[in-house]
């Protein structure tokens, strides 16, 4: 410690007033004085000049004027500041007008103090998680198995997981970016880096996505995007007027490292400026950026970061965390004020959520209210506003709302309805309208309105199952249909095109999970059946030994040959072949050779006829003699008849 | 071997098929769903001029639109070359593509251009008239019809306006 040699002195001694002085000290002056005139006779007389220059400044102007002009012209500001004593002169007049318009200047200086401030209590921020983070990681060691198993998830060898988390961070990749047309000038990546699919691509959207944000979200010019975060990784964005540095570093991304950035950036602008801004697509011109480019490849791993953090002066943190601390505080208290009323916001519009009462105590919301259980739990919700449950005092009522949303999901509770029925609720009535089973509908038929909350239940768009499907299908009377167990049964007789219709229509209806239709025959089938059957009953009869039909019989052909016709026509359309054999006939009188002879001109004439009806093909002849003697009824044997064969393969 | 980049935007309607083309062009593949285009999204090819020159075109794919908006616009600064898309289908896209094409050109003054009539393999739905097109060519506009479907003419173009862009 030391102490001014006067101090003790004057503290020892009484004060004595300035004109007592002694004789002694008197005498004592005198020599002085005459021993200074002796000695320093030139200098009086320099210093008497000097004091004119200073008493009369307006005579010297002239000299000092060219003087100063010199001194500017160099630039050398600092050092006029610094012979003239400006600083304290501007310092002083500062704090003075400072003191007497406080407004002005708060206003004139927030654009500028604000954002400052952001910047400082953000990088706080970072710096103290980055600590925090670096604590944590070395006081859990089961780290290390987590890193064996994500070394062995990813497949990345585990020496290059522990490198990773033991990096405090990594410039991985540099990108110089033209700034007007976004095209990369240079690009960089450090040893071990994959390196990307599309470097190019990439630089061409950092580019966009900074015109994106500043286009959407910027007040003024120079907002510019700084910073984007993507997991693991921070891209640090720094331009000037040629071109933008986007670094893509891993890690805990320090601050500090912008000013490196900064810098790279301006001494590529400094050597290498016009031809940046003259870059014309041609990056090998710009080769040699690489070399300032490298210089950002720094990366720096965790226990060169613990010294430095060590070697930090400890008055330096102490005074950061204070200013943190106190700034922690009020941002925090602002930010649980802001997202308790988000909280209470979404809950107000939340339906089925009322709040009664709401207040804050110190940091602590209280919160009263009633909400329906059919909504999420709103205590629950808060977490997804980053409020804490400590943060919350809040006592919940369920009730029951009755806005229509709410009763239709209770009603659907309650009645559970086949996803074939729409349930809605509507001037407290319940419309139900869709397709059901028979016994979800008989239940209805148990409820009472009042018993559910509404006034009427409206049924009349309801239908069972079976209804839907008949209105759907509209079967011909000759079809039965029975639906059991989501099954279909459809039996009888209907047109082939009404049961080719059938499996496209059925599809159209959910609940129809299987149909059968074994025993569904097509009408057309029947009827082919019903000609088969009239045909064969039919005979053309001849008078005894002739070969040409009675007059009267001769319209009969005509018949015959329609029913053919029909027939043929029908067994194309059902893809059932036929073969129709006419059956020549005789009585049993007269030579077997006879008989056979007149049997079978019986038959030719029969197909010559028809074939002049238009049948010409499809007939065959056949030849059938009785030979049992008939005593009665002879002229029954004399005709031809007809049979018909299926030569389908399926027959 | 020299590489140049170029910056290319690809401007025009909604669904005229921007992306598609670019498909075509980068992955010679044609994506039949439409997935309309959010913002921007680029892509690169490189193109050989000769045999010391290679174009890199780095095309700037941009949502599709009838005009330009601020945003859109931010995306055509550096542009050295443009590409205007129509639907051959939809009469109006024309439109919007010579708008397109007169407000591009206040932003970013002359600079080499094509304009693609697309969809050229739905020539039964053809909406575009012989005579506004031959105007346009005499005019001295680069016009093809082209189709990112079969990939009718998508090389050319973008050949053409790769030479006109390093040439
Ligand atoms: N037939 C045919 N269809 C095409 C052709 N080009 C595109 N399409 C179809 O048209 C639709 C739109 O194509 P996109 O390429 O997404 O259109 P876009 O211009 O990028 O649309 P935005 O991104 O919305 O502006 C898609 O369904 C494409 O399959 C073509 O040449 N021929
Ligand atoms: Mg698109």
């Amino acid at each position: 410690m030391t102490v001014d040699a006067n101090q003790p002195s004057e503290k020892n001694q009484p004060h004595t007033s300035d004109d007592a002085q002694t004789l002694e000290q008197l005498i004592e002056k005198k020599r002085y004085q005459a021993l200074k005139a002796l000695l320093l006779a030139e200098e009086s007389e320099r210093l008497a000049s000097l004091e004119h220059y200073i008493h009369h400044p307006d005579a010297h102007i002239e000299k000092i004027a060219p003087l100063l002009a010199q001194a500017i012209q160099q630039a050398n500001l600092a050092s006029i500041y610094q012979a003239l004593e400006l600083n304290t002169i501007v310092q002083d007049k500062i704090i003075e007008s400072v003191q007497n318009d406080t407004a002005m200047y708060t206003q004139a200086l927030y654009p500028v103090i604000l954002p400052a401030i952001k910047k400082s209590i953000a990088e706080a921020f970072k710096e103290m998680m980055q600590s925090l983070n670096y604590a944590i990681e070395q006081g859990f060691s089961l780290n290390r198995f987590a890193w064996h198993f994500e070394a062995w998830r990813s497949g990345v060898p585990y020496r290059e997981v522990v490198l990773r988390h033991t990096l405090s961070f990594r410039v991985e990749q540099v990108f110089l970016i033209h700034r007007e047309s976004g095209l990369l000038i240079r690009h960089l990546s450090s040893a071990g880096v994959q390196q990307l699919r599309d470097s190019d691509a990439v630089s061409a959207m950092l580019t966009a996505i900074q015109d994106f944000i500043k286009d959407s979200f910027s007040v003024n010019d120079s907002d510019h995007l700084d910073t984007v975060e993507i997991g693991d990784y921070t891209v640090f964005l720094t331009r000037d007027s040629n071109a933008v540095l986007a670094c893509v570093i891993w890690g805990m991304a320090p601050y500090a490292l912008r000013e490196v950035f900064d810098n790279a950036l301006r001494v590529i602008d400094k050597n290498y400026g016009e031809l940046v801004s003259n870059f014309d697509g041609d990056s090998s011109l710009l080769e040699p950026v690489d070399a300032i480019l490298h210089s950002c490849l720094l990366f720096k791993d965790n226990s060169t970061f613990k010294k430095k953090d060590a070697s930090i002066k400890n008055f330096a943190i102490l005074l950061l965390l204070i200013f943190v601390g106190v700034g922690y505080w009020r941002y925090d208290n602002w930010q649980f004020q802001q997202r308790a009323e988000h909280y209470l916001q979404a809950l107000q519009q939340t339906a089925g959520v009322i709040i009664t009462s709401h207040s804050y105590d110190g940091k602590k919301l209280l919160i009263k209210g009633l909400y329906d259980p059919l909504t999420q739990n709103p205590q629950q919700r808060s977490a997804q506003f980053g409020l804490k449950p400590q943060q919350i005092t809040s006592q919940w009522q369920t009730y029951q709302s009755l806005e229509p949303f709410f009763v239709e999901q209770r009603l659907t509770r309650l009645l559970q309805p086949p996803n074939t029925v729409s349930l809605h609720v509507s001037n407290n009535t319940l419309i139900l309208a869709g397709a059901a089973s028979k016994s979800w509908l008989k239940q209805l038929d148990l409820l009472p309105p009042v018993l559910i909350g509404v006034d009427k239940i409206d049924t009349h768009a309801l239908k069972t199952y079976l209804q839907a499907i008949t209105e759907l299908l509209q079967p011909p009377p000759t079809v039965t249909m029975e639906f059991k167990e989501l099954n279909l049964l459809v039996q009888g007789t209907a047109s082939l095109d009404w049961i080719q219709s059938l499996p496209g229509k059925l599809m159209t209806l959910p609940f129809v999970q299987s149909y059968d239709i074994k025993n569904l025959t097509f009408s057309e089938a029947a009827q082919l059946q019903q000609l088969v059957e009239s045909l064969e009953k039919t005979s053309i009869y001849f008078a005894n030994e002739q070969a040409t039909p009675t007059d009267a019989e001769q319209k009969d052909v005509a018949l015959v040959a329609d029913t053919i016709k029909q027939l043929q026509a029908l067994s194309v359309q059902l893809n059932k072949p036929v073969e129709i054999i006419v059956i020549g006939q005789t009585n049993s009188d007269g030579t077997i050779k006879f008989n056979q002879n007149l049997a079978q001109k019986r038959a030719e004439y029969m197909i010559e006829q028809l074939k002049t009806h238009g049948i010409l093909s499809g007939l065959k002849t056949a030849m059938k003699t009785d030979r049992k003697y008939e005593k009665t009824g002879k002229e029954l044997h004399r005709k031809t008849s007809f049979k018909v064969i299926f030569t389908g393969v399926d027959e | 071997m020299k590489i140049i980049q170029k910056k290319v935007c690809l401007l025009g309607d909604f669904g005229v098929g921007k992306t598609s083309l670019v498909a075509r062009f980068v992955t010679n593949a044609f994506p039949e769903k439409y997935l309309t285009t959010v913002g921007v999204k680029m892509d690169t090819k490189t193109v050989a001029i000769n045999d010391e020159l290679q174009a890199k075109l780095i095309l700037w794919d941009i949502a599709g639109e009838s005009a330009l908006n601020t945003k859109t616009s931010s995306y055509l600064r550096g542009s050295a070359g443009l590409i205007f898309v129509a639907d051959g289908t939809r009469e109006n896209t024309l439109t919007s593509a010579l708008q397109l094409k007169q407000e591009a050109d206040n932003l970013l003054g002359a600079v080499p251009f094509v304009l693609l009539i697309n969809k050229h393999d739905l020539i039964a739905e053809w909406d575009i008239s012989e005579t506004v097109v031959d105007e346009l060519k005499q005019q001295g506009w680069q016009v093809f019809y082209s189709s990112a479907k079969t990939g009718e003419n998508v090389e050319q173009a973008l050949l053409l306006l790769a030479q006109n862009l390093v040439g």
